[in-house]
């Protein structure tokens, strides 16, 4: 087979897996590679962007206004957005966390030495637009966030910078510029470390050296909910 | 009137657990995914079920919007695709199908909130409609009914190599038609 033959082979796959058209063994083992290839979910993206137009004109039908009222409460702080989160977690596919976490483990534990704290939260930041993937676990104890790159770069002779939202603020503030190396450990300022583990990361394209305002100025790559681990 | 734009920063601040933001993205966009739930689900009850999914779905996974490259709607419209599919998937006995006509009688949404900026689906239609008709069915029914391919095969009394031959021809072709 050709790596052309392989490309359009994938490109089928993807287009059957948005479908559910996949058997239950075939569309698994697409999962599996699915979590670790970008170019491939690209390839589903595109797949549900085109497909999703069948659906998009369909006759649209008022839900019952009670419905409204049961969500909003679903989400309410106290509704307990915790207890929510195994079920979501689940329809998403939880084969994607698992292997998620083993990648995580195995790459933090190759970086932190012995005796060091293992992190309890993680975010992984992943920008299809730049190809880049990342994931950022958070040691309370030590207020560190060991960054961990496994794909793409900042653009040529710009910086990427890491950001934090705490939980509810609209702003973000900023915890720094990522070094160009794979791994890195950026220690998060006393005001901000105990928000990190319900806050959000975020990281931007900025000028070298970071963004020269306080606030993001060029385009947001990628966004992620800090979740425990 | 909701623009594309604004579905987008409603999405983005429900990342950011704005519950504000979240009430308003529902009432901009329920009414559509409603319409998609009864038609793959077929049954008002399951639909308004995994409607409340679909949106928990949204609060919990906002952030993964950014990276997906969808235009709002229709990274809406693919969540609650997925979910009801699955949904069908995990149904044991099939619930009759809707008659249309209740669909339809149902109460309309008032317009004002329900303004969404109309996507390229004519496209798709003229896209499979140079397929033979037979194809673009299959196409149609396995994205709509959640139709697998044992079920597509024996719809078009052909073997099921056949029907997936038939399939990845006609997605290629559509490919190739949207791209051109």
């Amino acid at each position: 087979m050709t790596e052309s033959d392989g490309r359009q082979e994938d490109d089928l796959l993807a287009g059957e897996y948005v479908l559910h058209l996949l058997d239950p063994e075939a569309r698994a083992a697409f999962e599996r590679r699915l979590s670790q290839d970008l170019t491939l979910r690209r390839l589903v993206h595109d797949w549900e962007i085109r497909l999703a137009d069948l659906a998009v004109d369909l006759p649209e039908v008022a839900p019952p206004a009670a419905l409204r009222a049961a969500l909003l409460k679903r989400i309410a702080p106290e509704g307990g957005d915790r207890k929510a989160l195994p079920r979501w977690l689940f329809g998403f596919g939880a084969g994607f966390a698992v292997l998620l976490l083993l990648t995580v483990f195995m790459a933090f534990g190759l970086l932190t030495g012995p005796g060091e704290r293992p992190p309890s939260y993680l975010a992984e930041l992943v920008a299809e637009s730049d190809g880049i993937v990342m994931t950022a676990a958070y040691v309370p104890e030590d207020s560190t966030l060991l960054i961990s790159r496994s794909a793409g770069a900042a653009r040529p002779g710009r910086s990427l910078e890491l950001w934090l939202f705490p939980e509810g603020s609209p702003t973000a503030v900023s915890l720094g510029v990522l070094p160009d190396e794979a791994e890195a450990r950026i220690l998060v300022p006393g005001d901000y470390a105990g928000l990190v583990a319900t806050g959000t990361l975020a990281i931007s394209d900025e000028p070298p050296g970071g963004s020269p305002t306080g606030s993001a100025t060029g385009d947001v790559l990628a966004v992620a909910a800090v979740q425990k681990i | 009137m909701t623009t594309p734009a604004d579905i987008e920063t409603m999405i983005a601040r429900i990342a950011l657990r704005d519950r504000g933001a979240f009430a308003a993205l529902y009432d901009a966009t329920s009414a559509k995914i409603f319409g998609v739930c009864l038609r793959v689900l077929g049954n008002r009850a399951e639909a308004e079920d995994a409607l409340q999914e679909v949106y928990l779905r949204v609060w919990h996974k906002a952030d993964s919007y950014a990276v997906t490259g969808h235009s709002p709607i229709s990274w809406l419209v693919t969540v609650a695709r997925n979910l009801c599919v699955d949904r069908l998937r995990r149904r044991k006995v099939p619930v009759q199908a809707l008659d249309a006509a209740e669909v339809v009688a149902d109460s309309r949404p008032d317009p004002e909130a329900q303004v969404i900026a109309r996507s390229e689906t004519a496209r798709i239609d003229q896209c499979l409609d140079e397929l033979e008709a037979p194809r673009a069915d299959a196409v149609r029914r396995a994205y709509l009914d959640g139709e697998t391919y044992a079920e597509l095969a024996a719809r078009h009394a052909v073997p099921l190599n056949t029907m997936r031959t038939w399939l990845r021809r006609s997605l290629m072709k559509l490919k190739e038609c949207l791209t051109r």
